[in-house]
């Protein structure tokens, strides 16, 4: 739960109060989650709307403290600074991206891409059908292409 | 691992953007949370689902990396990294109880048009509190006021036994009743404060205001009434669970009570300690470091201007520019020139210049840029004109220029300049133009003549040219002549010259008072000597009335200046019959005049509390109507004394102008000390009652109007059967020797400074503080046990002989100021204090104290034969 809401938060404060409302939610919900199929997925899912939800709420930039670059490297190998501080830059357009997309196409795309959960997985947590999932993630990676292609970073914030 | 057969390069982004290891900070932070949910879980009731419940199915349900134990924190965050969304007001109550200190600040308002009352309340621990309200600071332990004290004074107020009108109009019924409102709460509560907020409101537990969810992290109650408009709403903090602020409003009126809430780093133990305070708001000299005196910052920032000075201390400005106009007037521009002082006060630039021939200048400040921190002063010469010699060093010291006398100055440094723009004028600052030659010899004369260094006065104002009527110096000059005139009496010269000053100053009086003020004193002197006391009414009200529209903050002080001048003529019998009627009425006059001293404000002629005394005159007059008084005194024992009250004066008898009515209430020792003031201590009163009666007697008195005091006191000790007889006695002296070295100039001298021996037995200032009287005080000082009324000696005190040559009587261009040694004095009692006393006479004058036996002339009282 802490790291699919990291992921798309980048602050620690912003991702424990995340986390705080997920939780809740979970607590509130945790009935219906015992009985659900696939109770991780939507624990997940839960985690991702929130995260998402507080873009849209806040209505404010996510920024990165570049503390957090130390030792948040990609896979292979670990960037020199000014190139950290590229990847600060892009991480913070794509979160506004994803910001940018409708709820349902933001859940599927994250769940899909970061959590690496199968179609019938979302399907499930989504309480939607395969093909919906489909849909909503083919729209989704349109969008961000899109987005990522011709907009400068500023622009990208969430309105 | 799972995959999507998903080769899209937009999720390889996300993927690659968007890495899934958070900071172990994040992790971290949970740990604390994780072991109050145990402590919580352990005392608690469990939440409808059982915990053990979620936690296997959290455990068994989801994939990520997460210990064992930190799983329960994943449930405990719902709690512990805040409380849950739906924060109850119980949690609160709870949460408000874990809290051992805290402070809180209360602003009243009774009328929303006015500023509010404001209360800071610290609590601490086993409930000890310190309330400030108005300038009092009041201590408590379990709601009982240990002491309250008054900042302005420094001294303590009694309040057990006050009743409640009296806290209110003594306005201490705030610090007071908060105090005590911790004593009556049997749990220091959040309830209970609410409750006490509540007033008569009936109290519920507050509900949330859904309406009010203004911010993420707040969470608002409401209290309401159903019987009133009151409301009271509280607003706390999400993750802490506390309150950060109550506010209580009654929309009716528009009173209101604000309470902002504070759980900084708890107070230190002093911080509660009243005996501390007490000890050390006697040497502080501010009234924000009295204040706040052992309140500490918890985040290690100053809180007073005691506190600041500690951490900066003074600094030495720099010389950025120096000159010298071919008069010889030194200019300094230096930068970095603002020091602060410990009591919040500061000062600018250097403030002292001197050269190697040791020649003196009156330092004048002129500007301080306060953005550039740039200071601007000048130093004229004593000297100036005549036989100035030019320096080839100036030193500059930087010291802090008190104006107070019990402040004595300090010395930051001293630097030495060799080089300085030589014939260079004064600079102008921001468009304004220099002062000019006659502007800087009316400043000279002006300190000159406080000094009352005549010689030296008579040579500068002869320097300055012009008309007072046409230009400021010239006016500047003429006013300081009359002054002279006036300082030596001679009264005629004085008033025609103030004649024709007031003429000029007529226009201005009522819009600047204190530019003009001496100019009008003389004026009203003169009026007064002439018996014009309707003109000095009239002028009185005419400039009254304009500053009241004008300036009304300097009309206090036009009053009580107006009122010292008239009441030194003892030709009117009331003096306050000549000022405006409304101007006695006014609180703020009155309370001016009462700081001044003035503690009369009507004639005793007029004021009751003098009317049983009246009454008594009145029916003594009647009876001896009649009746011859040829001696010079009769003490009346035919009729009974006047016992009512203390509060008497000498009066006339009706149609018989030669006679007055007196009472007199005496020891005979206390008729020895007056004889022997009267002879000016040329001989010393000593006492010896073994064999002689001191008791007190209660006489009335006639008196032919031109006896003397020394003839009423002779004469009455000899009713006693008593005589001043004059003899000489060998006992131990101190003798007062001086070296002779240079004085220094009396207005840059500065009483003893000993506060760490407790408060002075004598301290203050006067307008003659020469040799005789700062020997005589000392004296007095020594003596600490003598008893003041009667200033009779015993062997073992301390008697000073005069020996030290320095002048006490005026030469023909002095005036008693010429005389002066110290701008004021301050003794203390006991060993230390004299010893004290005696190393500032040697360091500051010269002067020594040589003990041994001498014959000395004394006055005893001895029965008459």
């Amino acid at each position: 739960m802490i790291r699919s809401v990291w992921r798309i938060v980048r602050n620690e404060d912003v991702a424990r109060d995340v986390m705080q409302e997920a939780l809740v939610k979970v607590h509130k919900n945790f009935r219906k989650i015992r009985k659900h199929p696939n109770p991780s997925a939507l624990i997940l899912r839960i985690c991702h709307q929130e995260a998402i939800s507080y873009w849209r709420k806040e209505k404010r930039r996510v920024e990165e403290s570049l503390d957090n670059l130390n030792g948040h490297s990609f896979p292979d190998r670990d960037p020199i600074p000014d190139k950290s501080l590229i990847a600060a830059e892009q991480r913070m357009r794509i979160i506004a991206a994803l910001g940018r997309l409708a709820p349902r196409e933001a859940e599927a795309m994250t769940l899909l891409a970061l959590e690496e959960l199968t179609y019938p997985e979302i399907a499930a947590a989504m309480q939607c059908s395969q093909s919906t999932v489909r849909v909503l993630v083919s729209r989704a990676r349109q969008r961000l292409r899109e987005l990522l292609k011709t907009e400068k970073p500023s622009s990208l914030l969430v309105r | 691992m799972k995959t999507n057969n998903s080769d899209s390069p937009i999720d390889e982004l996300l993927r690659r953007s968007l890495p899934a290891d958070p900071p172990e900070s994040l992790d971290d932070s949970l740990d604390p949370a994780f072991e109050q949910l145990r402590r919580q879980l352990d005392s608690e009731e469990l939440p409808p689902t059982p915990v053990a419940d979620r936690l296997l199915f959290l455990v068994s349900g989801l994939h990520f990396r997460i210990s064992a134990a930190a799983s329960c924190l994943v449930l405990a965050a719902v709690f512990l990294l805040g409380p849950s969304r739906e924060l109850t007001w119980a949690e609160v109550v709870q949460r408000f109880k874990g809290v051992k200190t805290f402070s809180v600040t209360l602003y009243q308002t009774t009328n929303p048009l006015e500023a509010p009352d404001k209360t800071e309340l610290w609590v601490g621990e086993h409930r000890s509190s310190r309330v400030h309200n108005q300038g009092r600071v009041f201590f408590g332990r379990k709601g009982k006021v240990s002491k309250v004290f008054d900042v302005t004074s420094r001294k303590e107020i009694a309040v057990a036994g006050l009743s409640a009108r009296e806290l209110k109009e003594a306005n201490l019924a705030n610090g007071v009743h908060i105090t005590r409102m911790l004593g009556d709460m049997k749990e220091l509560s959040l309830d209970a404060i609410v409750k006490t907020f509540c007033g008569k409101m009936t109290y519920s537990p507050p509900l949330p205001a859904q309406s009010a969810d203004i911010a993420r992290d707040l969470k608002v109650f409401d209290l309401r009434s159903d019987r009133s408009t009151e409301w009271v709403r509280i607003w706390t903090l999400k993750s802490s669970g506390l309150p950060t602020r109550i506010r209580v409003w009654d929309p009716r009126r528009g009173d209101s009570i604000e309470a902002v809430f504070d759980y900084s780093a708890p107070q230190p133990d002093a911080a509660f300690d009243p005996d501390r305070f007490a000890s050390d708001i006697a040497s502080k000299s501010s009234l924000a470091n009295r204040l706040y005196h052992l309140i500490a910052d918890p985040g290690k920032q100053a809180v007073t201007p005691g506190d600041l000075f500690h951490e900066t201390g003074y600094h030495m400005p720099e010389v950025v520019a120096m000159g010298q106009t071919p008069e010889g007037v030194v200019w300094i521009k230096s930068k970095r020139a603002r020091n602060r002082k410990p009591d919040g006060g500061h000062f600018f630039g250097f403030g002292r210049l001197t050269d190697e021939h040791g020649q003196e200048y009156l330092h004048q400040f002129r500007h301080h840029h306060s953005y550039e921190d740039v200071t601007l002063e000048y130093h004229i010469p004593f000297d100036y004109g005549v036989g100035y010699r030019q320096p080839t060093r100036f030193t500059l010291t930087c010291w802090s220029q008190p104006i107070s006398i019990s402040q004595p100055g300090e010395i930051v440094g001293s630097t030495n300049i060799t080089s300085w723009e030589p014939v260079a004028r004064l600079p102008a600052r921001e468009g304004i133009s220099p002062p000019t030659t006659n502007d800087l010899l009316a400043t000279l004369a002006r300190e000159v003549r406080h000094r009352e260094d005549w010689d030296r006065f008579d040579q500068l104002v002869a320097l300055i040219a012009g008309k007072a009527e046409e230009s400021r110096p010239a006016y500047i000059r003429d006013t300081l002549i009359m002054e002279k005139h006036s300082i030596f009496e001679r009264n005629d010269q004085a008033f025609d010259m103030a004649q024709g000053l007031y003429v000029i100053a007529k226009p201005h009086l009522g819009t600047n008072y204190f530019g003009h003020s001496t100019v009008l004193r003389e004026y009203l002197r003169g009026l007064t000597r002439a018996g014009k006391t309707a003109m000095v009414k009239a002028t009185v009200a005419t400039i009254y009335e304009s500053l009241r529209v004008n300036r009304p903050e300097q009309v206090k002080y036009f009053v009580g200046n107006v009122l010292f001048t008239l009441r030194q003529f003892s030709s009117l019998k009331n003096p306050w019959a000549l000022i405006p009627p409304s101007a006695l009425d006014d609180p703020e006059i009155i309370e001016h005049l009462r700081q001044s001293g003035v503690r009369q404000t009507t004639s005793h002629h007029e004021d009751p509390a003098y009317q049983p005394w009246r009454n008594h005159a009145a029916k003594v007059f009647s009876q001896l109507q009649d009746r011859p008084f040829p001696a010079p005194v009769t003490i009346l024992t035919d009729l009974p004394p006047f016992t009512q009250s203390d509060r008497t004066y000498r009066i006339d008898f009706p149609n018989r102008p030669e006679l007055q009515l007196l009472r007199l209430k005496v020891k005979p020792s206390n008729l020895l000390f007056y004889l022997a003031w009267e002879q000016q201590q040329k001989a010393v009163p000593m006492a010896d009652f073994k064999n002689l009666p001191d008791e007190p007697h209660n006489l009335t008195i006639v008196v032919r109007r031109e006896v003397s005091s020394m003839d009423l006191y002779t004469h009455v000790l000899r009713s006693f059967n008593l005589v001043v007889r004059s003899t000489k006695i060998r006992r131990p002296v101190w003798v007062a020797q001086y070296d002779g070295r240079q004085l220094p100039n009396w207005r840059t001298v500065f009483p003893l400074s000993a506060d760490h021996l407790g408060s002075a037995r004598i301290r203050g200032s006067s307008s003659r503080n020469g040799i005789t009287e700062l020997l005589r005080l000392f004296a007095q000082s020594a003596n600490s046990d003598l008893d003041r009324q009667s200033g009779l000696l015993t062997p073992d005190h301390v008697v000073i002989i005069d020996e030290t040559g320095l002048p006490t009587e005026r030469g023909p261009n002095q005036s008693w100021g010429s005389l002066n040694l110290s701008s004021g004095y301050a003794f203390w009692s006991g060993d230390e204090g004299t010893k004290l006393g005696r190393e500032w006479f040697k360091n500051t004058f010269g002067i020594t104290f040589k003990e041994e036996a001498r014959e000395i002339e004394v006055l005893k009282l001895a029965r008459a034969e």
